[in-house]
């Protein structure tokens, strides 16, 4: 794989304060990589960074290998599709997918042929003249994201572009993102505080708290093996275990519940439910452990043919493949 | 839900002020306007056009169409100096910010004649200019910089300026800075992004601001009067003089409704011609 952009220990300081500590991170040419974390980890900073909207207070960045770094950025070969979109109001929806290409004084035969296969590519043809304010949040999204591919970016960025969307409607988009973003094969850097949202489209996501990448891989590794307590805890539900100088963590999924007395060397610990809350195809079991003040959560399937109660005594235990030790 | 009616009772006040104070007067002068004047310029009720057709003479024609140019070009001189202000005044910071609007505003506290004669002792013949420049030797004879066109419309715009400023600042701080990024991102250049985007986008404070010169230079009267001398009678100093000198308030009146109409027209037509190129405006 080749790398696209590289980001060479930047950093950034806003009034002497720091906001992104330096930082190094490779990008590869046509990945759907995702800047994950929660609000003020340093992550829009970071793409605004990369997009020329802010100047790193150290550090370089590179695209494909030339130094970008003091190029403003309407001269930088990227796009960005924008939190609330940005479409400019006093124009039309074509208007907008074309300003990309009028600034940059396409032939008008270009912009038309680019303008219809776009158009079409969005399922946007029969809104063209229609403005921005005439339009669903849905629909202005597609506009921001056509806008930006038109011009075949190298590289796409992406600030929270579903943030303002409901939950259904994000659902849906999420998966054409990633479908479009694999049919252009144009590399995506997107930035959201959704995890779910990062789970389902990227190839690798980089876990940021407090301007600092705690741990960049895909999805899977990730969510299995996290690599800080940050990251195990931000990323899904986790149990965590502190033991002397040992944290362990253990999803709520590998625990397994047995009755009190039923003897085997898996049990670790004992407890009471607490509390079963009702998922639809799951149910979340809350257990307070005898042994000492903290509550392990538990999941339990639909038809897995067991029916635990709150009241019941239980013992827990998990496989050892199923922890994960983190370092404090 | 709000209830009406307490509502209704507080626009009250406002409804009774405009109606005692301008609707009624205004009434007023279009009835006078229709009737003759005596010969000691006290007004006889007795219906007349006559006021109507003495405006064709072409003395007044002329009147009205300096009045025009004056108002039409202390207009543009206001947009093309209150904007670039405004525009700077909106990058500042907040605190710095309320320091400048604070500036623009402080001429209003100073009595607007007193301004006035400022600017003409300033300009004169043995005014501050004049006698430091030949002070320095630079000139020997005084520049005539009072007393001309130039110097009305040095003193319209120098009046008329912050009512431009004002609603430019106010359109450009509501524009959402992210439009200015996201045509920086597709590659425009900052002059391009402020043609295509910020400007079109605070179009409505420009008009606005427009509308505010333009109605209040077509009536001004006491900057031609102090600043202008006896060559450069506006309309508003024609209109002035009818009530005041020549006591023909009918005329007077006449003059006024005249007047009114047209700026009334023009600023119809200045919406028509903004509302008409606001579709063309985005086809970059």
């Amino acid at each position: 794989m080749k790398t696209i952009i590289h980001l060479d220990t930047i950093e950034k300081q806003f009034a002497g304060n720091v906001v992104v500590p330096p930082l190094s991170l490779s990008i590869e040419e046509g990945e759907f990589l995702t800047l994950l974390g929660p609000s003020g980890c340093g992550k829009t900073t970071l793409l605004r960074m990369i997009a020329g909207f802010e100047e790193q207070t150290s550090g370089e960045i590179y695209l494909d290998e030339k130094l970008l770094s003091h190029i403003p950025p309407y001269q930088r070969d990227m796009n960005m599709v924008f939190q609330q979109y940005a479409l400019f109001p006093h124009m039309t929806v074509e208007q907008n997918i074309l300003f990309g290409l009028k600034m940059k004084k396409v032939s008008t035969a270009e912009q038309k042929k680019r303008l219809e296969e776009v158009l079409q590519y969005v399922q946007l043809t029969e809104l063209r003249s229609r403005t921005p304010k005439q339009l669903s949040g849905g629909q202005q999204q597609r506009v921001a994201i056509a806008r930006a591919i038109i011009n075949n970016p190298r590289v796409l960025l992406l600030d929270e572009p579903l943030g303002a969307l409901d939950y259904q409607l994000r659902k849906s988009l999420q998966l054409e993102l990633k479908n479009l973003q694999k049919n252009l094969g144009i590399t995506f850097i997107y930035v959201t505080h959704d995890q779910e949202e990062a789970m389902a489209m990227s190839d690798r996501i980089a876990v940021m708290n407090k301007g600092r990448i705690e741990q960049i891989a895909s999805p899977a590794e990730i969510y299995n093996t996290p690599q800080t307590l940050f990251v195990a805890t931000f990323i899904g539900e986790n149990n965590i275990f502190r033991d002397g100088g040992t944290i362990t963590a253990v999803r709520p999924e590998k625990i397994k519940l047995y009755q009190r007395g039923e003897q085997t060397d898996k049990h670790k610990k004992t407890g009471r439910i607490t509390d079963v809350v009702f998922l639809g195809n799951l149910r979340k079991l809350y257990i307070r452990l005898d042994s000492r003040d903290m509550t392990v959560m538990a999941h339990q399937y639909a038809g897995d043919g067991l029916d635990w109660q709150v009241d019941n005594h239980v013992a827990i235990g998990w496989a050892q493949t199923d922890e994960v030790i983190l370092p404090c | 839900m709000l209830n009406k009616k307490p509502v209704k009772l507080l626009a009250l006040p406002a409804i009774v002020w405009m109606g005692a104070l301008f609707v009624l007067p205004m009434l007023l002068i279009a009835a006078l306007s229709f009737l003759k004047r005596g010969t000691y310029g006290q007004v006889v009720y007795e219906f007349t056009l006559n006021n109507y057709i003495r405006i064709w003479d072409p003395l007044y024609g002329q009147i009205f169409w300096d009045t025009l140019v004056v108002a039409v070009l202390t207009t543009l001189l206001s947009i093309l100096s209150g904007y670039p202000l405004a525009y700077y005044i909106s990058r500042l910071e907040p605190s710095k910010q309320k320091i400048w609007l604070l500036l623009v505003m402080i001429p209003f506290w100073i009595n607007f004649l007193v301004r006035s004669y400022a600017w003409v002792i300033i300009l004169r013949s043995q005014g501050v200019i004049n006698t430091m420049l030949q002070s320095m030797g630079i000139i020997s004879e005084p520049l005539p910089l009072l007393y001309n066109s130039g110097s009305v419309l040095l003193g319209m715009v120098y009046t008329l300026v912050p009512f431009m400023v004002l609603p430019i600042y106010v359109s450009l701080e509501q524009m959402d800075r992210r439009k200015l990024e996201a045509a920086y991102d597709l590659g425009a250049t900052p002059w391009k992004a402020f043609w295509h985007v910020t400007l079109p986008m605070t179009k409505t404070g420009v008009v606005t601001g427009s509308i505010l010169v333009f109605v209040s230079s077509i009536g001004m009267f006491v900057v031609p009067d102090v600043m202008g001398g006896a060559k450069s009678a506006l309309i508003g100093n024609v209109i002035q003089n009818q009530f005041l000198s020549a006591r023909d308030w009918p005329f007077g009146s006449a003059l006024s409704i005249v007047l009114m109409l047209l700026s009334m027209l023009l600023i119809l037509l200045y919406f028509r011609a903004t509302k008409a190129s606001e579709s063309k405006e985005g086809a970059v």
